[in-house]
Parts: structure tokens; C-alpha cells; sequence
């Protein structure tokens, strides 16, 4: 079947089987690969993208779900001039190391500093409760981001 | 990668569509966020003929408070609570329940309908729910029917639901100034709860005017309710908690991957003890 996305922007039409996974579209019809695949169970955050303004793990959903709907990977995070605010402060702090898990906490540290109103540590790390790294310890990812957030 | 096995897709934007698809379909899978359902179909626990998505069906979106009755459309996303229920303690505990989903991602994609079907007894909103007298309202092609939460699950993963049938949502009355509390207890591995227990209650003079709890987990399986007619004779907290352990002594909880049945009743106690320490404290 014909399926329609709007995913940074771009209009993408393909004619894929109704058992495409969103995070398959993103990834092999658009070709944006910042979008990882890790756990496939929507436990680890690692495929999280913005659906019309929310975050949603796209290893949970169809293609065809999302179908009219406006898509931000972490490739659409980035603004004109480079990164936006949370992927630079990530990098500049060394908040990441391997980086697998960087679509997860951008998008997710994006949309908290974006809608989150107060910010203080326990939001934000309710807040980022859906996305795992394997390598950091979560204490440099969880400062950087509380920090961005705050000055928002 | 896990692939889902092959289906028709079949969206719809009636009831009326939905009824005559599901009926013509021996062996059709309604999605509403997907969230476990697309988590089924990648595991090929279920390989059904077509998957009907009723996400666009405008009565299900609905939400409507009439004086003090409150009525939750199935596909109001869980996130989504918080912002529309009203103030009353009854929402109140449904907002608690449902801030414990997940994360956020889970919960902007997750539908109250959907958590209140799939019957699991880790889900969180039955539980809350049937603490508050929820009904169940069920659309079919001939009517409406409204079944109280109570008597929705058969037993874990099986609802009353037929062929056919959808859940419109889930209506409830408003409670106020009632005090409420939600516990619940996380294994962590395959995301199940042991227990989780819901309780509301409302305090005047020092005296226990209502107080209502529900259970269910892992340990305990579909959800089980208590009031205070139960303890008609009873106003000392003590005793109302020895009551509840004695119940849970009476239920046959297994040894199992989990945990041990002496864990997983010790873990009942300590939450029903919480949870009755916060609503009945004078
Ligand atoms: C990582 C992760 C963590 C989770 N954590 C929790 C948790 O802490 N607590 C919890 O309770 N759940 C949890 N869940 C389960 C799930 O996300 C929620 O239960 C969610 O509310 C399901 O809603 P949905 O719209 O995505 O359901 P779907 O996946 O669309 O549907 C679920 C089931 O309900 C049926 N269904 C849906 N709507 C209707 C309807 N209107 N009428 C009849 N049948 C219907 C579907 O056929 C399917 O069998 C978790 C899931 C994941 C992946
Ligand atoms: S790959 Fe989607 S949550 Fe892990
Ligand atoms: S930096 Fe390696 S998984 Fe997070």
C-alpha cells in the first residue's frame, strides 16, 4: 500500500507492505540512519523520533500509522547552523561516548526543555527514563540536559 | 530484526465501519496506539488476517463529563490525562495510575482502551479503575452495554469482549474529597509488576466513611476489589490490614520466574500496608 510521511520536512511516498515499521521507513525508504535500532521491544529509546510534537519509539509502530503525520528524526533536530542546543551541549560536555544512544536522549532532551515547565532533576530524569546507554552512567547525560533545559 | 508477519491493514473512521469489518473478518487484531500490539505481531504471538485500526474513529476520542459522571474515550492517549480529567479524587487516582506507565514515549503512543483490554494483570489502569467502580462501556453492532471493571476479565489476557465487539471507552463518577494512593512493585525483567494496588477513601470526624481498594500484579492476577461494607464492624486501620493480608494468604500465588510465592506475598504486604498507611492516616 501507499504510504506518506512527512519526516523533517520532506514529503517521502512509498509503496511498502502495511507491516513496514516505522523505524524500517525512516532508516531504508528516507534513509536517515540516525535513528538506531536497538532493543526492538520500546524499552531502550535508541529508534525515539517526534510524532506531530511527541516522542514515540518508533520500533513500535507501523509505517502506515504514522501516515499524515509530521516526523522529527535527530538529523531534523539540527538547525541551519549546526546542532541545536541539546546535541551541542551533549557533544561539548562528552556527555556520550559510542553515541548509539544519541536519537534517544536528543529527541527526548529536546522535548524536555521544549515542554517541560519547572525543570529540576527528578523531571528530568523521569523524563529520560525511556532511553538507555550502555556506556555513560547517565550522570554527565542527566546534568547536561537538566542544564539545557533550565536555560530554556 | 523482528518482522511482523504479512496482514491486511484496514483503517476505519466509523463504528459503523468497524462493525462491519470485524464481523466479515474471522480473525481481525484492532491497534489503537500499537504499543503491544505491534509488539504481538513482531513476535508472532498472534498472526491475524487483517488489523484494523480504529484510531481515527471520532467516538473513541471523546472525552465527556456530564454533572458528575465522566466518560474516557478508549483512544485518549494515556499522556494525555492528566491535562483533561477533572479535579476530583476519582480522576485523581486514574492520572496516578496512569503517570506510571512506562515512559514518556509509552504513554503519548499507549491508549486508555488499550491498557484496559489486553488484560494483562501488570497493566495499571484496571487496577485503578476498578478501585473507583469503573464500567466498561462496550460497543456492538446492535447497542451499548456497560459492565462494571469488576466483571470485564474472565481471567489474565481474557476479557469479556467478543467477535466483534470494541471497547467505547471507560465511565466513572466523580469522588471528592477523598484521599488516594497507588503502589506498585516492578520486576525487572519482561516489564512485569508483582503487585499493584490502588486505594481511595474518604475521612470525616475520625471516622472511615468510604474506603475502597483494588489488587492485581503478577501475584494476584485479574484485579480484585474490596470496600468497607467488607468491614462493616471494622474501623481500627489494624485491623482492616489484617483482613487484607488474610486475603492474600488466601490466594494461590506460584513460584516462578518472578520470584517465590513467600516473595511475592511479602511484596503484597508491604504495598497494601503503604497504601492504607496514606489514605486512612487520621
Ligand atoms: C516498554 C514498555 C513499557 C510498558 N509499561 C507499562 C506499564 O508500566 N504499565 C502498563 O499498564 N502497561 C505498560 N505497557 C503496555 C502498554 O504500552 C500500555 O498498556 C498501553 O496503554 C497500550 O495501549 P495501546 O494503544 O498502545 O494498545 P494497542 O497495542 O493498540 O492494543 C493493546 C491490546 O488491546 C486491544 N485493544 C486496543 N484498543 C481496544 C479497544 N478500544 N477495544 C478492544 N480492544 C482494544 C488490542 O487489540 C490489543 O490486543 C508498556 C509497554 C511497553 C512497550
Ligand atoms: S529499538 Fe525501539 S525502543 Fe529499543
Ligand atoms: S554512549 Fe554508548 S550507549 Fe550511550
Amino acid at each position: 500500500m501507499k504510504i506518506k510521511l512527512n519526516i523533517n520536512g520532506t514529503d517521502y511516498e512509498s509503496e511498502e507492505e502495511p507491516r513496514m515499521l516505522l523505524v524500517d521507513f525512516i532508516r531504508d525508504v528516507a534513509g536517515l540512519k540516525g535513528t538506531h535500532v536497538g532493543c526492538e521491544t520500546g524499552s531502550c529509546g535508541a529508534c525515539m523520533v517526534l510524532l506531530d510534537g511527541m516522542p514515540v519509539k518508533s520500533c513500535l509502530m507501523l509505517a502506515v500509522q504514522a501516515e499524515g503525520k509530521k516526523i522529527i528524526t535527530i538529523e531534523g533536530l539540527s538547525e541551519k547552523n549546526g546542532l541545536n542546543k541539546v546535541q551541542k551541549a551533549l557533544s561539548e560536555k562528552k556527555a556520550l561516548q559510542c553515541g548509539f544512544c544519541a536519537a534517544g536522549f536528543s529527541i527526548i532532551g529536546t522535548w524536555i526543555s521544549e515542554n517541560e515547565k519547572n525543570i529540576d532533576d527528578k523531571k528530568v530524569k523521569e523524563g529520560l527514563a525511556g532511553v538507555v546507554c550502555r556506556c555513560s552512567g547517565y550522570d554527565t547525560i542527566i546534568k547536561t540536559i537538566t542544564e539545557v533545559a533550565k536555560n530554556e | 530484526m523482528k518482522v511482523p508477519p504479512d496482514f491486511k491493514y484496514l483503517r476505519t473512521y466509523t463504528l459503523d465501519e468497524y462493525y462491519e469489518k470485524a464481523n466479515q473478518l474471522s480473525l481481525p487484531l484492532i491497534i489503537s496506539g500499537g504499543t503491544v500490539a505491534v509488539l504481538m505481531l513482531k513476535n508472532r504471538i498472534i498472526r491475524p488476517e487483517a488489523v484494523i485500526d480504529i484510531s481515527q474513529i471520532p467516538e473513541l476520542n471523546m472525552l465527556k463529563i456530564d454533572k458528575d459522571d465522566v466518560f474516557i474515550g478508549a483512544n485518549t492517549k494515556l499522556y494525555k490525562l492528566k491535562n483533561v480529567l477533572p479535579n476530583d479524587s476519582a480522576s485523581e487516582l486514574i492520572v496516578k495510575s496512569a503517570s506510571t506507565i512506562g515512559d514518556i514515549a509509552i504513554r503519548s503512543m499507549g491508549s486508555v482502551g488499550g491498557n484496559v483490554c489486553l488484560g494483562d494483570p501488570s497493566n495499571d489502569l484496571p487496577v485503578a479503575l476498578t478501585a473507583i467502580d469503573a464500567q466498561a462501556v462496550i460497543g456492538k453492532k446492535d447497542g451499548i452495554t456497560y459492565t462494571p471493571i469488576t466483571s470485564f476479565y474472565i481471567k489474565p489476557f481474557k476479557t469479556i469482549l467478543n467477535k466483534g465487539e470494541i471497547l467505547l471507552g471507560v465511565n466513572y463518577k466523580m469522588l471528592n474529597g477523598y484521599r488516594t494512593s497507588y503502589k506498585k512493585h516492578f520486576i525487572n525483567f519482561l516489564d512485569h509488576y508483582v503487585g499493584i494496588v490502588a486505594a481511595i477513601a474518604k475521612i470525616e470526624e475520625n471516622t472511615i466513611k468510604d474506603f475502597r481498594m483494588a489488587m492485581a500484579g503478577e501475584a494476584v492476577g485479574k484485579p480484585v476489589k474490596f470496600d468497607l461494607s467488607e468491614f462493616s464492624k471494622v474501623d481500627e486501620i489494624k485491623t482492616i490490614k489484617e483482613r487484607l493480608f488474610d486475603y492474600v494468604n488466601t490466594i494461590h500465588v506460584e513460584n516462578n520466574r518472578f520470584g517465590t510465592a513467600n516473595y511475592k506475598k511479602k511484596v503484597l504486604y508491604t504495598l497494601i500496608s503503604r497504601a492504607i498507611d496514606e489514605v486512612l492516616k487520621f
